[in-house]
């Protein structure tokens, strides 16, 4: 009978981590549809996913304060924004890390100049949704809703350095109505610091 | 077979820095690119081995290090390789990487990574995106059986690898 309890009690755990791990299971795939997120900016007010689709497209960029790689893109966030902003391209910022807060987040904005929503994600859902694991990492959506690229900025962190400008390539392609010359690059980043960790 | 790719791979890959051979303590620090990841993958065959991806400029990496270099020293009798991957900037790797490697008492070969970002993590590791700290855990068949995201310490990194160990 003790065995019996001690296998079932086994079983419920791993029920039940699975369970856990299911409903936090990645459900944004390039080319297909991104579902609706709501999250509270610094300042307390509800940003929801849907109601910047009026734009022709929204990047949504998970970025951290204290990561020295996200940090090295302020500037080119900035710039980003405020050269496709007037082209109709909407702008989220996402923090996600476990560790910085509010306050931390609000200072780093106005510090930076983010003229863009930066939204606190608690608990990293939506990081998990995304499948986002590091800082800076980028999701372009275009106006149905519809994940087209997913990945890097551009190909170094140091400015100077940069010979690939993946984000820009694509945004310029997708308002052009041409074909993206990609949808995935990666580069090296900070480990976005979850709750479960 | 194994020892001669070994001796191929030291070979083929650049030291990044020509150093006394009087300098024992020194660790050999090694450039490393996306092609020469499966070699040395393939080399190390036989052993346990964790393969960590690091910078100086990453804060956790920075913590999680030392568990790593206490854990090469408790297990490198039981055929367990830690092998440091560093993806420092070119530039950094004299003024910060090396500083630090012997601040950390390392003395066993490690890496830094050479060429094309995007391709490197490819060779890596299948779906892995780029962030650090990461450490892919290899058993002795030279299969990959667990990836770490994020820091963790000698206690985390002792329960992966003691399944692999016999």
């Amino acid at each position: 009978m003790q065995r019996f309890l001690q296998i079932l009690l086994i079983l419920t755990l791993l029920l039940g981590k699975e369970a856990i791990a299911g409903k936090d299971k990645p459900i944004v795939k390039l080319d297909g549809k991104v579902p609706n997120f709501t999250l509270k900016d610094y300042a307390e007010k509800e940003h929801s996913l849907y109601d910047y689709l009026k734009s022709k497209a929204v990047v949504v960029m998970f970025i951290a304060t204290q990561c020295p790689v996200s940090n090295a893109y302020n500037e080119r966030m900035v710039d980003l924004y405020k050269s496709y902003t007037p082209k109709g391209v909407a702008f989220l910022a996402i923090n996600s890390n476990k560790q910085e807060s509010i306050e931390e987040i609000a200072e780093h904005s106005k510090k930076h100049g983010f003229e863009f929503p930066v939204l606190k994600d608690w608990k990293n859902v939506i990081a998990d949704k995304f499948d986002a694991m590091v800082t800076p990492e980028i999701y372009l959506i275009d106006s149905t809703g519809v994940l087209r690229y997913h990945g890097r900025i551009d190909d170094s962190r140091n400015p100077a350095k940069v010979t690939q400008h993946d984000l820009r390539d694509v945004l310029d392609a997708y308002l052009e109505g041409k074909p993206l010359p990609k949808q995935d690059a990666k580069a090296f980043g900070c480990t976005i610091k979850r709750i479960d960790q | 077979m194994k020892k001669a790719i070994f001796f191929w791979i030291l070979l083929v890959t650049i030291p990044v820095f020509t150093q006394s051979r009087s300098e024992e303590k020194i660790p050999e620090l090694l450039s490393l690119n996306d092609k020469q990841v499966a070699e040395l993958k393939a080399s190390l065959k036989g052993n346990v081995v964790l393969v960590n991806l690091w910078a100086t400029w990453c804060g956790p990496c920075v913590k999680e290090f030392p568990h790593l270099v206490k854990l090469q020293k408790l297990y490198e009798k039981k055929g367990v390789k830690v092998v440091f991957i560093s993806v420092d900037e070119p530039e950094d790797v004299q003024t910060a990487v090396r500083p630090f490697l012997q601040k950390q008492n390392v003395t066993f070969t490690t890496y830094v990574k050479n060429g094309d970002d995007e391709s490197f993590i490819d060779a890596v590791g299948s779906g892995w995106r780029g962030a650090i700290p990461t450490t892919f855990i290899f058993d002795r068949t030279g299969e990959q059986v667990a990836t770490l995201v994020g820091a963790r310490d000698l206690n985390a990194f002792e329960s992966a690898i003691k399944p692999h160990l016999e």
